[in-house]
């Protein structure tokens, strides 16, 4: 049986590799890092704490070595809304107890720290050092979506497949709330239920998660079984027009998917990073579905987790709204698998890492 | 200094050597295990334990040919174990991605036979590394050897993030074949 122990095993096996191979290995200088409106300002705004820190540590250095006549100058960093800006020139000490030469810095592109001198670079947003080599500025974003941990879990069959029956390992959840794990696809779909018999209210949340342990979406909706017999998410008609409403949605035109009975909100988590939120409104319930920025994956991934659609219904799918042979829809899941450095996408795995356990026994 | 210099320095069991080595490969060495291990604080102790490691090793060995990659290979595996051990939950997170990608490689089947241990596997790859072209190769051993992001990879090629995922997509296709023709399973 093929499993993720036996990728590790050839991961390792490349330790060994003929020598030939390795001596003339490329090795970038260039750290990856994830260009992101909240880690440039969370990163920038580090910075300039760091430079605040370090000019109010200066009379404090100055005051214990009052004889080196090599005293910092620069006094002050001003925040330019997408820089920091100092000026000045100067000796200080860094880390290790040396001495590092600060230059002046004039435009807003420089930046300084207490043991290092660079610059933020405009396309990678990463930091510059003088000599070249280029540092991570580290990134702490929470995840958008927490997976709770579970203290039961038992197998049962759902239209034929194997599946998971999940308790939440919190005293806080409803009695009948309830988590169902099954493959579809290329994913595994993870549904949260919360059903209410007396009020015949039911609640779920269904996330598409890739094997990785990505979540590449989050879908919502609820309904009221007392009111309405069908699952408005298995109905053609309800899919047809959330289609026609996410190609409206990628045009730009919300106008006619309003018409239609829904609506398109977008939300800002950061600074560019948008989040479109779909509301599909119906008589029997409402749905809203959050399409992250990756969106073409997001895309073909909602597609199967949210309607339950094997892979190749999803691909057929997924190939028409784009107007693209199904051919190429590889390469968006190769690129969607190849993005998992991101720091986000690894703090949401972390995150998915109890579900994957479970999965595993 | 010359490789064989260094080697001779170890040889000697001159301290000098570790410093010749760090003079010159220091910085490479650190590049690769900081890609690994994804930070600078783990890398430096790497890479540390490698010099100790090649302290140790050498004699006997005596890879005055393929210095670096004695070198690489001795960092990288050193760096690969100190993720896995745990120590960086969310660097093991991305670890076990690449681990994702290269399983798709792995041919079905389990015959006995067919099993190969890691350095059996690694003269496989080997072999299949040099079935492909030289920017291929590249961008596989970045990815897979030195574990660059995809984003690292295209910024230090120039190509867009898609045509190294594109590459790489079609490079593990093609080790899935090689693989599977040669009946490898593991």
């Amino acid at each position: 049986m093929k499993n993720i122990e036996n990728g590790l095993v050839l991961l390792e096996s490349m330790s060994f590799l003929d020598a030939d191979l390795l001596e003339e290995l490329p090795i970038s200088e260039v750290r990856a890092y994830k260009r992101t409106a909240w880690s440039r300002w969370t990163a920038l705004a580090a910075s300039f704490l760091l430079i605040a820190g370090v000019v109010l540590a200066l009379p404090h250095a100055f005051l214990h070595d009052s004889e080196d006549e090599r005293l910092p100058e620069y006094t002050q960093g001003t925040w330019l809304g997408d820089a920091v800006e100092v000026s000045g020139v100067g000796v200080m000490p860094n880390v290790t107890g040396d001495e590092q030469y600060i230059p002046k810095v004039t435009t807003g592109a420089e930046l300084t720290m207490p043991n290092v001198t660079g610059r933020i670079d405009e396309e990678t947003q990463v930091l510059v050092l003088p000599d070249g080599s280029i540092v991570r500025i580290p990134e702490s974003r929470e995840p958008d979506v927490i997976i709770p941990s579970f203290s039961s879990v038992d197998y049962f069959e759902l239209d034929g497949r194997t599946a998971l029956y999940m308790q939440e390992d919190d005293r806080n959840v409803p009695v009948d709330g309830r988590y169902i794990i099954e493959r579809k696809g290329r994913l595994w779909r993870f549904q949260h239920y919360i059903g209410d018999s007396w009020s015949g209210e039911e609640h779920f949340t269904v996330y598409g998660i890739a094997d990785s342990g990505d979540i590449l979406s989050v879908v919502t909706y609820e309904r009221n079984t007392l009111a309405h017999q069908q699952d408005n998410l298995t109905d053609v008609k309800t899919i047809e027009r959330l289609f026609e409403a996410m190609k409206t949605a990628k045009t730009g035109s919300r106008d006619s998917w309003a018409q239609n009975g829904g609506s398109i909100e977008s939300r800002s988590e950061g600074d560019n990073k948008t989040v479109l939120n779909l509301i599909f409104r119906t008589e029997r319930g409402q749905m809203e579905c959050y399409l992250y920025p990756y969106a073409d994956v997001i895309f073909l991934a909602g597609l199967e987790a949210v309607f339950a659609l094997d892979e190749g219904e999803g691909y057929e799918l997924f190939a028409k709204l784009k107007g693209i042979d199904t051919d190429e829809i590889d390469n968006f899941i190769a690129a969607a698998l190849d993005a998992e450095e991101d720091y986000e996408v690894a703090h949401k795995r972390e995150k998915a890492e109890t579900t994957a356990v479970v999965i595993g026994n | 200094m010359e490789d064989k210099s260094i080697i001779e320095l170890y040889f000697a069991r001159d301290e000098a050597a570790i410093r010749e080595t760090a003079e010159k490969y220091g910085v490479r060495l650190h590049a690769l295990s900081r890609s690994v291990t994804g930070n600078d604080a783990d890398a430096a102790e790497c890479v540390n334990d490698a010099y100790l490691a090649v302290w140790e090793s050498i004699p006997p060995h005596r890879p005055e040919n393929y210095f670096f990659a004695y070198l690489a290979r001795i960092v990288r595996h050193l760096s690969l174990n100190l993720v896995m051990r745990g120590r960086r939950k969310k660097r093991s997170a991305e670890v076990m991605s690449l681990c994702e990608e290269l399983e798709v490689c792995i041919p079905g089947g389990d015959t006995p036979e067919g099993r190969l241990d890691r350095e059996e596997m690694a003269a496989v790859l080997s072999a299949f590394l040099r079935t492909l072209d030289g920017d291929a190769r590249g961008i596989f051993l970045r990815r897979y050897f030195a574990m660059e992001s995809v984003k690292t990879i295209a910024l230090s090629l120039g190509k867009s993030e898609g045509a190294v995922s594109s590459q790489l997509y079609r490079s593990r296709e093609a080790l899935r074949r090689f693989l599977s023709e040669r009946g490898v399973e593991m």
